[in-house]
């Protein structure tokens, strides 16, 4: 009977060790995403506690033959996707980014504008363009990774991105 | 080259490869300002995404993480074994209540029944279905959907017929259906029944 329990705890605290591992390496990667994708650190934080919440729940789920990283950015952008639905919106804003970025003479190199810009223009769009942006140009992901990110045709990825592109097109003043 | 003339043609040239722009193209660019001060703007554009680096996390998120979660499993854990051990009793002990106030003629009413839970071929997809006489609800409640009553409504279909269809990933599950928000029932077709620590049994299914 002892052996039993003592088994069950050793079990227990192994997962909670594993589970810790998890998070201490890969918390850094899923609030990177969710702040991508939803723009602002608030949001970034809760995104990322849903998400471990999720891993922690689905783990024995976990199919080992698709690379861990996936499975958890996959999760990542799910509870993103839910977390911007609750909020429709995008808080923050630019002043949340330059603080970190501005160097330390007060000269705002050209990437770090350009990135501000990015950024700006991001927060136009809807979810849905927005998304395949980030995955797309910020993330590196190709059209069939994005497809199964995001469990859509990749057709469709093909479409959105194409849209997503135009729309800020579009919006460029010519002056 | 007129501006308007190549307008939409120039965004889906550039919205593919700049590279690719044929030299007629790239001249009318290189000559006319307002193409040349969009091309700019989208050049920094994707220039600012494919460059872009997100702040970096607070030092305490990883251990608030671990802290947040564990808590949220604790607390999800002991509000099943509540609303387990609780209600099956309660409702047992009112069903039995009445009985003997009735004097046995409930006995007389037809008991709500459950068809076996059918599993489709597909593998992942379970159709649940029973024939519940009389009743205004039919909730599947069960640790997939943390033992809430609202997740898993079952349809009313023509006459008793009640069936909800649910896609789950794999893994095991455990279940009891909920009526009327009041009477727990296990699926007493289900030969899997897990005891759910309290004396009382859950049904099992496995994907």
């Amino acid at each position: 009977m002892s052996r039993q329990v003592s088994f069950a705890l050793v079990e227990k605290s192994t997962k909670k060790a594993e589970f810790g591992e998890i998070v201490g390496e890969y918390s850094g990667y899923v609030y990177s995403l969710a702040y991508k994708i939803l723009g602002n650190k608030e949001d970034a934080r809760d995104a990322s506690q849903e998400t471990f919440y999720k891993v922690h729940k689905n783990l024995e789920h976990y199919d080992s033959d698709r690379p861990f990283k996936n499975w958890i950015g996959v999760i990542a952008v799910n509870a993103s996707k839910d977390l911007y639905r609750k909020k429709k919106r995008y808080a923050g804003s630019a002043e949340e980014l330059a603080p970190d970025l501005v160097s330390d003479r007060g000269e705002v190199a050209q990437g770090i504008e350009n990135q501000l810009f990015a950024e700006e223009l991001l927060k136009t769009l809807g979810y849905d363009f927005r998304v395949v942006l980030v995955l797309f140009y910020m993330e590196g992901k190709s059209i069939a990774e994005i497809s199964k990110f995001l469990d859509i045709s990749e057709a469709l990825v093909k479409v959105r991105l194409h849209r997503a592109k135009k729309l800020v097109f579009s919006g460029f003043s010519e002056n | 080259m007129e501006c308007d003339k190549i307008k939409s043609q120039l965004e889906d040239f550039l919205l593919g490869e700049l590279e690719q722009l044929e030299p007629a193209y790239r001249a009318h660019i290189a000559d006319c300002p307002q193409c040349s001060k969009k091309v700019s703007h989208w050049k920094a554009f994707e220039s600012g995404l494919r460059n872009f680096s997100a702040p970096p996390p607070p030092p305490e998120l990883a251990e608030e993480i671990i802290l947040s979660v564990e808590a949220r499993i604790e607390n999800e854990s002991q509000k099943a074994q509540a609303v387990l051990s609780f209600w099956p009793k309660m409702a047992w002990a009112a069903a039995a209540a009445f009985l003997i106030a009735m004097g046995g003629t409930w006995m007389l009413r037809e008991k709500p029944q459950i068809v076996a839970a059918k599993i489709e071929k597909a593998g992942r997809e379970v159709v649940f279905e029973g024939n519940f006489k009389g009743v205004a609800e039919v909730a599947l409640v069960g640790d997939f959907n943390r033992w809430k009553s609202s997740n898993h409504l079952l349809k009313k279909l023509d006459g008793e017929k009640w069936r909800i269809k649910v896609l789950f990933p794999p893994g095991h599950y455990q279940y009891q259906f909920l009526v009327d928000g009041k009477v727990w029932m296990t699926d007493e077709n289900n030969p899997i029944k897990i005891s759910d620590g309290f004396g009382g049994f859950n049904s099992g299914i496995r994907i």
